[in-house]
């Protein structure tokens, strides 16, 4: 399938280079080409937080998607121009021609889009980020599972970089929820991104009056994701009574769906700066925080119940922030977990990878009840391991981490696994599981609060087809998607269930204690 | 006609066992949280059917 990334790889004219060490200064810059505007700020401020060196600055024609939106633009308004379209990029180290670039490729920091429009017909005339990449802080608390390689082009030079694309509205022909959807739709559909005449199609197939700058209602959003066949849990809170903000919280939705690389989005009511008091606006989320010595696992408030009296501390106890872009104000943002308060947050979307069909929350439930069922039978297990976990499983003091991944990519960590005394999994065996493990798996990986932040280790973990759709119609069925449990020293593969009961078979495994967790 | 509920695949289960042998018996488990997570889910899919009728728009 083609990719969607010609306005990506075009040829840059009329370059520029800036030197960005003092006295270069970016606010004086910005304000003598662009004016005021917060979102080219932030990108300047990232990149003095990342030490660039360098700017290049180039003219480039609107081609591809930008082409496209320079045209539904002007239906909307005649008079419409495109009068400049500029694509900068920051690079580590200093560059003394744009020659040097492919000498330097590797040191890329971000790139920008940024396009001026002009409407003359409503006086309009403003800058904007049509998109923009910024690879992520080297800091090991800033985790981004799956993040997205873009190609790009910068003078003559083919590039990539990664990051996970920030877009910004511009009242026209998008508004916040266009570009967030944009934006976490990049890296899930096979063609690499999503263009506005897409997402307007989709929105205006749903609602006869619909305009584009007047942003997507929930049913856009929801068709626009199922049109390009993905599947997610949403909840919009003003549908469901008020006790739904605490027993299913935003942020477990949220984390659920950036831990496993779908991403999420959050709607919320906002009265800050330049937004009326009823303002609704989206974010998108991609990434968090680590916080290895945060206090909040051993507070109550951590603890996530799945009913009465039974429960486990997810591993969204040890961030602080979730990772996403605000297209107020620019990408790449750490926007705190407990920060915006529930009441506020009207809308949350769990964006689930491709292919898989239900989510890491449910995935966890189900994982809760059968290891918490399991252990007891294994209480004459000699494993000091199984032996601890039975203790904190009594206490409930279990965390479980939701991961999607492909058969090879479990079959991959599998094999890498070695365990604190150094053993591996015997490779006969992870070779005869590649062959019946289905394609696409969710992996709920099992730690306790002193290994998992720590160590960044686990106990196993208990693995489910996530191609198969959950039957919740009773609460056996429920258990179809089982495929396996792994824990120290033992696999146990599901079978026959008889009046209710189902049975287990024990199967040897040569790791006999804590490995390590899964890293996307 | 219901399908037969199965916990995962048996027959994988007896494939792998006679290749790899067993630590122990097949153990029976009774699943002691089946109902609070089969509400939970139910809980979740409520919530995901009920934003069908949302009116929010984010703009």
């Amino acid at each position: 399938m083609p990719t969607l990334d010609d306005h990506r790889k075009v040829a840059g004219s009329d370059v520029e280079k800036f030197s960005l060490q003092a006295p270069f200064s970016s606010f004086d810059f910005i304000e003598d080409r662009f004016g005021s505007y917060d979102s080219i700020r932030r990108l300047f401020s990232l990149s003095r937080s990342s030490n660039a060196e360098t700017l290049i600055l180039e003219s480039i024609p609107g081609c591809g998607i930008i082409s496209e939106e320079n045209e539904d633009i002007k239906e909307l308004y005649p008079g419409y121009l495109n009068d400049k379209l500029l694509r900068i990029s920051f690079w580590e180290k200093e560059i003394c021609t744009v020659d040097d670039i492919e000498s330097t490729s590797n040191t890329l920091i971000g790139y920008a889009i940024l396009k001026h429009d002009v409407v003359p017909e409503i006086s309009y005339n403003q800058w904007h980020v049509f998109e923009a990449v910024f690879v992520k802080y080297s800091h090991d608390h800033n985790c981004v599972p799956r993040h997205q390689t873009y190609s790009l082009k910068i003078g003559e030079q083919q590039l990539t970089i990664q990051g996970i694309l920030y877009c910004q509205q511009n009242e026209l022909n998008k508004a916040c929820a266009q570009v967030a959807v944009r934006s976490l739709l990049s890296r899930l559909l096979p063609e690499e991104d999503i263009s506005y005449r897409r997402i307007n199609e989709i929105a205006g197939s749903v609602s006869a009056d619909f305009s584009p700058d007047k942003g997507l209602n929930v049913v856009q959003i929801r068709t626009i994701l199922s049109e390009h066949g993905l599947r997610f849990i949403d909840i919009d809170y003003t549908q469901v009574e008020d006790q739904y903000r605490d027993d299913l919280p935003f942020q477990k939705y949220a984390y659920a769906g950036l831990e496993a690389g779908g991403g999420a989005l959050i709607g919320f009511r906002f009265s800050g700066r330049g937004l009326q008091e009823d303002a609704k606006h989206i974010i998108p989320l991609y990434g968090h925080t680590f916080n290895k010595d945060t206090w909040a696992p051993n507070a109550d408030f951590s603890y996530f119940r799945i009913g009465e009296g039974v429960g486990y501390v997810p591993s969204e106890s040890w961030t602080s922030s979730f990772l996403g872009h605000d297209d107020n104000f620019g990408p790449n943002f750490c926007i705190p977990r407990l920060y915006i308060e529930k009441d506020k947050v009207d809308y949350v979307v769990e964006i689930f990878r491709p292919g898989t069909m239900y989510g890491g929350v449910q995935a966890e439930a189900i994982a809760l009840n059968i290891l918490y069922s399991i252990l007891p039978s294994l209480l004459h297990n000699t494993n000091k391991w199984i032996a601890r976990l039975i203790e904190w499983t009594q206490r409930q003091q279990v965390v479980f981490r939701a991961q999607t991944l492909t058969s090879n990519e479990y079959i991959e960590h599998l094999k890498s696994l070695q365990d604190w005394e150094g053993n591996k999994e015997d490779s006969e065996f992870c070779k005869f599981l590649a062959e019946e493990i289905p394609k696409l798996i969710w992996a709920v990986e099992i730690s306790t609060p002193h290994l998992f932040p720590a160590n960044e280790r686990k106990l196993g973990e208990i693995v489910f087809d996530a191609t198969q759709e959950l039957d919740t119609q009773d609460s056996d069925s429920i258990n179809n998607v089982f495929v396996f449990a792994r824990l120290p020293e033992t696999y146990l593969f599901g079978g026959d269930v008889s009046d209710g009961t189902p049975s287990f078979t024990p199967v040897p495994s040569k790791l006999v204690s804590h490995t390590d967790l899964i890293k996307m | 006609m219901k399908k037969q509920a199965t916990f995962g695949n048996a027959d994988l289960a007896k494939k792998i066992a006679s290749k790899f042998g067993t630590k122990q018996d097949v153990v029976k488990v009774e699943m002691r949280y089946a109902k609070e997570v089969q509400t939970f889910l139910r809980k979740v899919e409520n919530a995901h059917n009920k934003a069908a009728d949302s009116k929010l728009v984010f703009s």
